[in-house]
């Protein structure tokens, strides 16, 4: 009898999965996943750990985001976790969130938002913090140097820099290099100061080489084989395919920042990009469209439309028929 | 298109150098030269309301080619003074093999992101647009009329190229756009390499690398933005002013001139940054020159009319001096504006460790110089002025100017402080002559 006891005490910790947990990158959907589903929420939890375990119930299976707050309540969006837990009831999940550069040893403040497919939503029965042992925090601050700098249409402006435990890297290695060369005046090596200047700031921006490499063969690859680049995605695709159509003018149908218009705008001139008369419409990343039939809305607009081609980003290119 | 343009200031500086220093550094600077011939070219064709295609585009480009070579002609005896001999500084295995690979990773990146469309956010609405737009119009856009285009107030060095390498094109192409964008900062790093490598080759490589391996630089190797078109000019400025004082050859003068007129062609800053700054350390280099000045006269003179072209075309044409119009100069204090300064230089990625690194450096060179702790050339030490002031420039108006929303919100700040970074780095190439690195 009491091992039967023991056997119910315990399911639910047997049944405790890992879940798979993928860090935003400049190719992350949210669009598709706030457009597609039908309830929504969001919770703010605080606590100190290297993950959290989620007791559950859920009809659908529901969509997670776990932002990385700050003091102000602020988040970095290349911070944000992102993962899918399974339906079914009193289920458990664990979400890592050391997969984050965000993530640090001390208490931290999350934002979780959840999105269902289904109008019941979630209910949440539990919601604990695992600890982080010393091996893990090592092993942690080990994948966070090898974690790649994230790369958006801002990057020109300003790189965030790596973070490792959520202590930015710049100021470490910044630091021992000051150390370094008061050091080098102390034991009056003055002829060694230049070199060791020069050998450490080499090694940190190989480092940043590194990454340079990667995104180098990673975007070829992308734009080779999909027809998509980074956070454009499709657009040049979309806009040489409208040159091609003898396009007059289009309605791009997206949600978020100005970048997608401005972009297409580019890359389609000398069509241009309006709302009046349109002769093709975009449909690009957008969280309030539907198409039924050879009906397209965005927004407040309506259209009579035929599809002319879809893309590898999601992203649909419609003959405007109205 | 490309062949011309290099070809044109290939001529110019085969005609002031002679061969004297060798033909690959007079190859080197023949797109860079080639690139300033054709901005007067399109300025002169805006000034006189004729449209921008081929055949005018380059038939103003060899006119202007000719008065150039007529106006170097003053020069052409000018002594050549090649044999000073330059300490070479050894340099340690593992820290050229490094620098290999930082060169070698910022080539990669640079060469694929040239074949890609182009990405980045200011280019669709400033750098690579204007020149599109200008290309379809036939006319350099001056005037924000469309809604297309912001910032048409800026010099236009930069989509002058774009636009007459697209000229024989019947379409605009973002490929040849963003490649002669690529070939102008090949050819001005690798004059400036060819002309440190007198120090070896390796110290030039690592000094290269030192500044190519800056991740926010190593990023805008890649497609467009003008910030590297003028630290490529202004470097190109600076190493000829050092030419200069090695050889006493005043062909150097008149060439950093010609670079720094397209510096102040190729970006708001360059009247402020390279130009104030320039005239600072020419004025210092005169008071401190032993011997007869005569000489230098007409180079000096000619740079800074040259460099006066800009100014007078933005007012002939009623377009304002700097980016943001009068706010630029609005006096305004924003405590916030100190904590971002710090964490851009020194917390961000923009720099990484760079400027512990070169603020270390500068404090040591100049301790050093007083005490005798580290072996320096002399001749190079005031060419450090130029990134200084550059930097307290920057530095002014990012923490009391009206600017200080830029370096809050991350736009700018960054990319112009790759100036005097870079700056400071090739006068201390120089200057320092450490026994090995």
């Amino acid at each position: 009898m009491w091992i039967l006891s023991l056997l119910v005490v315990l399911i639910p910790q047997a049944f405790a999965e890992e879940v798979a947990v993928t860090l935003f990158s400049e190719n992350t959907a949210i669009e598709d996943i706030v457009s597609s589903s039908v309830s929504h929420a969001h919770a703010d939890i605080s606590g100190k750990g290297r993950a959290i375990r989620l007791t559950y119930s859920t009809t659908e299976p529901l969509s997670v985001f776990v932002a990385f707050r700050n003091t102000k309540g602020a988040f970095k969006t290349f911070e944000t976790l992102q993962t899918v837990l399974r339906a079914g009831q009193l289920q458990e999940a664990t979400i890592d969130l050391s997969k984050s550069p965000g993530w640090s040893i001390g208490k931290r403040s999350y934002r979780l938002y959840f999105f269902s497919d289904s109008k019941e939503g979630a209910q949440f029965h539990d919601i604990e913090f695992e600890k982080a042992s010393v091996p893990s925090i090592i092993a942690i601050g080990i994948r966070h140097f090898a974690m790649l700098q994230p790369y958006s249409p801002a990057s020109y402006h300003r790189l965030p820099g790596y973070s490792i435990l959520s202590i930015p890297l710049t100021v470490v290695a910044g630091m021992a290099l000051l150390v370094i060369v008061c050091l080098l005046v102390a034991l009056k090596r003055f002829e060694l100061i230049v070199p060791v200047i020069v050998t450490v700031i080499l090694v940190t921006q190989a480092r940043f080489s590194l990454d340079a490499m990667i995104y180098s063969t990673k975007h070829m690859s992308e734009w080779m084989h999909n027809g998509t680049y980074s956070t454009a995605g499709s657009l040049p695709r979309i806009a040489a395919r409208l040159q091609k159509e003898d396009a007059t003018s289009v309605y791009l149908c997206h949600t978020g920042t100005t970048y997608a218009q401005k972009l297409l705008q580019y890359h389609a001139y000398p069509v241009l990009l309006g709302d009046d008369a349109p002769s093709h419409i975009v449909v690009h990343k957008s969280t309030n469209w539907s198409i039924d039939g050879e009906t397209l809305k965005c927004n407040d607009d309506e259209f009579r439309v035929s599809l002319i081609e879809t893309f590898d980003d999601g992203s649909a290119l419609y003959q405007n028929n109205s | 298109m490309t062949l011309l343009l290099t070809a044109q200031g290939w001529v110019v500086a085969r005609r002031l150098l002679q061969k004297n220093y060798g033909s690959v550094i007079e190859i080197l600077l023949g797109l860079p030269l080639g690139a300033l011939i054709n901005v007067f070219a399109v300025a002169v064709l805006s000034l006189a309301g004729i449209e921008l295609h081929a055949l005018s585009i380059i038939g103003v480009n060899i006119g202007v080619t000719l008065i150039l070579l007529i106006s170097v002609q003053p020069l052409h005896k000018a002594k050549s003074n090649n044999l000073v001999e330059e300490s070479t500084i050894k340099v340690h295995k593992a820290i050229g093999a490094l620098s290999i690979v930082i060169l070698a990773a910022t080539l990669l990146y640079a060469v694929s992101h040239t074949i890609l469309p182009t990405f980045h956010y200011d280019s669709t609405t400033n750098w690579n647009m204007r020149s599109k737009v200008s290309y379809y119009n036939a006319s350099m856009v001056l005037e924000d009329e469309s809604g297309l285009v912001s910032k048409t107030n800026y010099p236009f060095l930069y989509h002058a190229v774009q636009i007459s390498v697209n000229t024989f094109s019947p379409n605009w192409s973002d490929k040849s756009a963003n490649g002669i964008h690529f070939l102008l900062t090949l050819s001005m790093f690798g004059a400036v390499f060819h002309l440190l490598s007198r120090r070896g080759r390796s110290y030039a490589l690592t000094a290269m690398a030192l500044i190519v391996g800056i991740p926010l630089l190593t990023l805008h190797a890649g497609q467009s933005y003008a910030d590297i078109t003028l630290v490529g000019f202004a470097l190109l400025s600076l190493a000829m002013l050092i030419e200069f004082r090695r050889t006493n050859d005043p062909r150097f003068v008149l060439l950093s001139g010609l670079f720094l007129a397209a510096c102040v062609w190729t970006k708001a800053d360059g009247i402020f940054f390279c130009f104030i700054p320039w005239l600072i350390v020419i004025a210092f280099l005169l008071v401190r020159h032993s011997g007869s000045i005569g000489y230098l006269r007409y180079p000096v003179a000619y740079s800074v009319v040259l460099s006066f072209s800009w100014p007078f075309f933005a007012v002939a044409k009623g377009l304002s001096l700097t980016p943001h119009g009068s706010s630029d100069v609005e006096i305004l204090t924003n405590i916030e504006a100190v904590g971002a300064f710090s964490r851009a230089l020194f917390v961000s990625g923009s720099f990484g460790i760079y400027w512990y690194g070169l603020l270390s450096v500068l404090v040591v060179a100049f301790i050093g110089v007083r005490r005798n702790m580290i072996e320096i050339d002399r001749r190079y030490i005031l060419t450090l002025l130029w990134g200084l002031i550059a930097m307290a420039g920057y530095m002014g108006v990012y923490l009391l100017t009206s600017n200080t929303e830029y370096l809050i919100i991350g736009q700018s700040f960054d990319r112009q402080m790759l100036l005097p970074a870079s700056l400071l780095t090739l006068s201390l190439a120089y200057t320092l002559i450490p026994r090995h690195l």
